[in-house]
């Protein structure tokens, strides 16, 4: 009698081990998977989140950003209603960014479009940089020049005198690092106290006085 | 007693204290009736059984659990296993390689946080997962001298403070963060103590921040 209790008794740790272990691979995999939103969010902005990414990932577009976007307001302290603004107000400017870049745009180009859309760059100046008979197309990613973009426009240039440097640099064959060093060096400028303007020419010289190096590419 | 041998006489015991053991052995005379009753005392004790081994583990309920050498065996390797299942879900598709790095590390003079992401291009690792790009290491740098806590927050970790704390480096003040990236546009920022700041010599991640500024790093497989 005593043996045999004592040999459950074993048993079970044994059992319960096992299924922990089957239990939390799955779920430790499904965490890397799977975009969750906040716990914090009421269920009514969960479903409502939930059924913007699955339309727009239905369209085509990179839906599972959305779920990211909520997850970063909550982390920066933003209530319900807030989320959900920005959620749409994203999910907007995706359709918007597809429209103006074609059907052939990537997730990240959409996305960087979207953003150099909310930094005031019209969707014609973004159908100029996506034409696939620009020059650029085989030595820059439409994403990082967007990105560049959006980052100048934000900063405050005009967006024409950023078209011009890109296009200035583009016409020397630049490649995607040299539109990083002109968004670097436009920084340094800034920060040295110049106007956006000034920062961007001293920056736009710069790039192209390395590019003329004959060691530059 | 001795059976011949000269070696074994010596430790015979002598002859006076083997006739005192004797008599000690000798039956000691006992009346029939105490001969019986003392059986019957005998025969009322429980049987006993076999000592357990070890200590006894109070569980909830009437069971108690008995912490052998083959459950505590058994325990420790469901924990390992535990513990290694874990570890492989993590690390797997922690893998991608690179050979050229892109580094825009600046500082800047009004802050005291310069931060910069190192993008390991040229991804070569192996991608766990079929149809999946491979991941590409990015290294994640930001001074803060004094910072007690940094973590590194971003669409890849769904903005999770607690998700990938960074490390302070020898220097006691730059802080440090490798992890694996699918290609595409990334936003994140770092959590300095409580407070999330964008990274100083990343792009903006222009649109809706919550009022609190983002970066971008673009991951490529390849470097243009």
């Amino acid at each position: 009698m005593t043996r045999r209790s004592s040999g459950r008794g074993v048993a079970r740790p044994w059992a319960g081990t096992a299924l922990l272990i089957a239990l939390a691979a799955p779920a430790l995999r499904a965490q890397d998977a799977h975009a969750t939103l906040p716990a914090s969010l009421r269920q009514g902005t969960r479903m409502a989140v939930m059924a913007l990414a699955d339309s727009l990932t239905r369209e085509g577009l990179p839906g599972g950003g959305l779920y990211a976007k909520a997850a970063e307001g909550v982390l920066k302290g933003a209530d319900d209603a807030r989320v959900l603004e920005a959620v749409r107000s994203v999910a907007s400017r995706l359709r918007e960014a597809r429209r103006a870049l074609g059907p052939h745009a990537s997730a990240a180009d959409l996305e960087a479009g979207a953003s150099a859309l909310f930094a005031g760059v019209s969707p014609g100046t973004l159908a100029r940089f996506s034409s696939p008979s620009r020059p650029a197309s085989r030595t820059q990613t439409l994403a990082n020049t967007l990105t560049v973009l959006a980052d100048l426009v934000w900063k405050g240039v005009p967006v024409e005198r950023v078209t011009q440097s890109i296009e200035a640099l583009t016409a020397r064959g630049a490649y995607d690092r040299h539109l990083t060093a002109l968004r670097a060096a436009f920084d340094q400028e800034l920060n040295a106290g110049r106007d956006p303007i000034a920062s961007l020419n001293r920056g736009t010289a710069q790039v192209l006085r390395a590019l003329d190096r004959p060691s530059s590419p | 007693m001795s059976d011949g041998h000269d070696g074994d006489r010596l430790l015979t015991r002598p002859d006076p204290l083997e006739s005192e053991i004797e008599a000690l052995r000798a039956e000691v005379p006992l009346r029939p009736a105490w001969r019986a009753l003392l059986l019957r005392e005998i025969d009322a004790l429980p049987v006993p059984t076999r000592e357990r081994r070890g200590p006894r583990l109070p569980m909830p309920g009437r069971r108690t659990l008995v912490m052998t050498p083959g459950l505590a065996l058994a325990a420790a390797v469901g924990f390992v296993l535990l513990g290694a299942a874990a570890m492989y879900v993590a690390l797997r598709e922690h893998t991608a390689t690179g050979a050229l790095a892109v580094t825009a590390d600046q500082s800047l003079p009004r802050s005291n946080l310069a931060g910069s992401a190192s993008v390991d291009s040229g991804a070569s690792g192996s991608s766990a997962t079929a149809g999946r790009a491979p991941l590409v290491t990015v290294r994640f740098m930001l001074v803060a001298p004094e910072a007690r806590r940094v973590a590194l927050v971003g669409d890849f970790n769904q903005w999770n403070a607690g998700a990938a704390p960074m490390r302070r480096a020898r220097d006691g003040q730059t802080w440090t963060i490798e992890v694996g990236l699918r290609p595409g546009r990334h936003a994140y920022a770092f959590v300095v103590d409580s407070d999330v700041v964008p990274d100083p010599a990343a792009p903006s991640a222009v649109g809706e921040d919550f009022g609190v500024r983002s970066s971008v790093v673009l991951v490529s497989e390849t470097l243009r």
